[in-house]
């Protein structure tokens, strides 16, 4: 991937660059950067409301070069279509997907018009471009930079931070990895140097890290990882043996192997020792499910995970029939991981809880697209049709037309993060529009309403922003998240709801663990509960955007802690 | 008089003849979904829309006529995805199968492949 990046992914690059190839530093670098772009996006913001204010002007561009090529008329744009494929270093054959390649021989400056052309027919925000003329660059990605708007919030971050690009090659390996190897386990990095803190967010059912054994589960949330093979997670590290060591530990670049982890439970001095085996995991969208009883009905707990997989369509369906057969006349939907994904499988969620009457004919989200784009798609064309509250399976994983089931609630309860994000935000907003209350328990919400269609152009995938999304009432401006109204954070959203540290001594789905149990609190009293923070526990170190200054990494938005959970296969700097 | 009625029936009856061979297409279901028909299927829908490769959605298509084609995975960059499956319809015209694209309006015969109308 490739962005201006923040520093704190040019120092990760610099630690993969002294270690290990360059094929590693790519994907290193791609994920640092993504991480860093996920991280802005839950990051220190600016009000919803305001107009955003106009920055300084990007530098200069560099002096012309000369060449031959398209004519350059500032304002005036030829069809993208028309320079569309024209590289300057054609690929032949076929891509991994075993598509052909639809290149031909054409000239970087080619390449610098269509990005040109394809930014103003598609770019959300075309009309804060500023025209430079293509033939004063020589490079498309530092072309392609440029063309963003240069505003900012009302708090001084950039309007736009989900700008950038990856080679297709890097784009269509991820797009098409399978299950990758591990043992099932999320793991949350509280401190990434000597002390090492590393625990478990949360374990894969039936995998090896929630196996029990002798009655004792492997890995538990909050289990802080002490030791593997022998070497000192906390401590070690002083060689590149040791380093290998615990990277071929910690993430097992195959499945078969087995490991042996020293590990400490939350509340527990004692350490206990145990062998795990590495497995192809394919994480599951919805974790788990539980029933709470109450003396004032039962209450659904759903841990949904992810809306990105096609599975994720069926889980969810599932999860919620589960629900309506126990009777639940409350629910509490865990996103507090979630970061998005298919936003059918939202609008299909909006509608199981919300019910037939509250959706009947009523948008969940509307895309908006630039004002050249009239009532078209400019990505596809199509009338831009908004997106419902599906009632039926769409052929994801559930057969097209199944009758969905509702829970029928005028309101529900999300648990969130800073890792909340997207598609699980739709969810909170399109809800919000139908007016079904949202009661928001834990942190600010990640803050992106934005989405794009990755284009591949002579074999670099560009993402730019396309699009907005928009609730029935019209409303989509949450750039700066969902905001529990007891939060001091001046901007974004605010919602009903509780800031909670996020709890790693209690499992998640336990009534007792802290943001479910702040969200049955709050049920039965109206009000938040009283939040203590322990002295020595990782909740202590999780800082609420509502009072941090920036220096101190969160738990919730630490690049590093999302480069661990997506990319085991990488090899970590420790 | 006679002349023009005798063209008339004759008509008539080149019409009704007509109807009896340029039968409308039907959906259509498979006879069978084991692999062989499902590649066939899949590699006619690949030519139809243009994609090397070919994953279908949930459904039967021994009992539903109605064709689930999954988009693209979804990478986790992209969190407000607009994928959907496209949906294609399994016809039947004479004895032989086609995928119809209702969106463009536009019909793929499906060579080899086995199915019938649906009850």
């Amino acid at each position: 991937m490739r962005k201006g990046l923040a520093s704190y992914a040019d120092q990760l690059c610099v630690l993969y660059m002294s270690r290990y190839s360059t094929k590693s530093f790519g994907f290193a670098a791609l994920s640092a950067a993504g991480m860093v772009l996920l991280s802005a996006c839950g990051g220190g913001g600016g009000s919803s409301s305001p107009a955003p204010i106009i920055s300084s002007p990007p530098p200069p561009p560099p002096p012309p070069t000369g060449g031959s090529g398209p004519t350059f008329t500032q304002g005036v744009f030829e069809a993208a279509s028309s320079f569309k494929d024209q590289c300057q270093s054609p690929r032949s054959g076929t891509d991994i997907e075993g598509n052909t390649f639809p290149d031909v021989q054409g000239a970087t400056i080619d390449e610098l018009f269509w990005l040109r052309s394809w930014t103003e027919e598609t770019y959300l925000w075309n009309d804060q471009v500023t025209d430079r003329d293509p033939n004063t660059f020589n490079d498309r990605i530092t072309y392609f930079d440029q063309l963003k708007t240069n505003e900012v919030t009302a708090s001084g971050e950039d309007l736009d931070d989900f700008h950038f690009s990856e080679a297709t090659t890097e784009f269509l390996e991820r797009r098409n990895s399978a299950a990758s190897a591990g043992y099932g386990a999320s793991i949350v990095a509280f401190a990434t140097s000597v002390p090492r803190d590393y625990r478990i967010r949360y374990t894969e059912p039936n995998s090896p890290a929630s196996t029990v054994v002798n009655g004792q589960v492997n890995l538990q949330r909050g289990t802080r990882l002490l030791e593997v093979n022998g070497v000192s997670i906390v401590n070690g590290g002083s060689s590149q043996a040791e380093l290998d060591a615990l990277n071929d530990g910690l993430f097992p670049p195959v499945a078969g192997v087995s490991n042996t982890f020293v590990v400490q439970d939350p509340g527990s001095n004692a350490t206990r020792t145990i062998t795990l085996r590495s497995e192809d995991i394919t994480p599951k969208p919805v974790n788990r499910t539980r029933v709470i009883s109450t003396s004032t009905g039962n209450v659904g707990y759903v841990l949904f995970n992810t809306f990105s997989p096609f599975s994720s369509e069926q889980e969810i369906a599932d999860a919620i029939s589960l629900m309506q057969q126990q009777g639940v006349n409350d629910l509490v939907l865990d996103l507090r991981y979630n970061g998005g994904g298919l936003l059918a499988v939202a609008g299909q969620l909006g509608y199981m809880i919300a019910g037939d009457s509250r959706t009947n004919g009523r948008t969940f989200e509307q895309l908006q697209f630039n004002a050249n784009a009239g009532n078209r798609n400019p990505v596809t064309g199509a009338f831009n049709d908004p997106i419902p509250f599906y009632d039926t399976g769409l052929g994801f994983s559930l057969a097209n037309g199944t009758p969905l089931d509702t829970l029928n609630l005028p309101r529900v309860f999300i648990l969130s993060t800073g890792r909340t994000c997207s598609a699980s935000e739709a969810v909170i907003n399109g809800l919000r529009g139908i007016d079904v209350e949202i009661v928001l328990i834990g942190d600010v919400t990640c803050g992106k309403p934005y989405g794009f269609y990755p284009t591949d152009n002579c074999g670099e995938t560009y993402y730019t922003i396309q699009f907005r999304g928009v609730n029935e009432k019209g409303f989509g401006d949450y750039s700066d998240g969902f905001v529990p109204q007891n939060s001091s954070f001046a901007f974004g959203e605010k919602v009903a709801g509780c800031v909670v540290p996020d709890d790693f001594d209690n499992e998640l789905g336990d009534a007792n663990e802290g943001l479910l149990a702040a969200a049955l609190e709050y049920r039965a009293s109206g009000a938040c509960p009283t939040v203590t923070v322990k002295g020595d526990a990782p909740s202590a170190k999780t800082v609420f955007r509502s009072n941090e200054q920036g220096e101190v990494a969160t738990t919730q938005n630490d690049p590093l802690d999302e480069l661990i959970e997506n990319n085991r296969d990488m090899r970590m700097p420790f | 008089m006679q002349r023009s009625v005798g063209i008339s029936m004759f008509f008539v009856a080149l019409g009704l003849a007509g109807c009896q061979t340029m039968t409308a297409p039907r959906p259509a279901v498979l006879v069978s979904d084991d692999a062989a028909s499902m590649e066939l299927l899949k590699g006619a829908i690949g030519e139809h829309m243009g994609r090397a490769n070919i994953d279908l959605g949930a459904g039967d298509l021994t009992a539903e006529s109605i064709i689930s084609v999954l988009p693209p995975r979804v990478t986790a960059m992209e969190g407000n995805s607009v994928a959907v499956p496209k949906m294609l319809q399994l016809r039947v015209r004479a004895d032989d199968c086609y995928i119809y694209d209702e969106a463009e309006r536009r019909s793929t015969r499906v060579r080899d492949l086995v199915c019938r109308p649906i009850d």
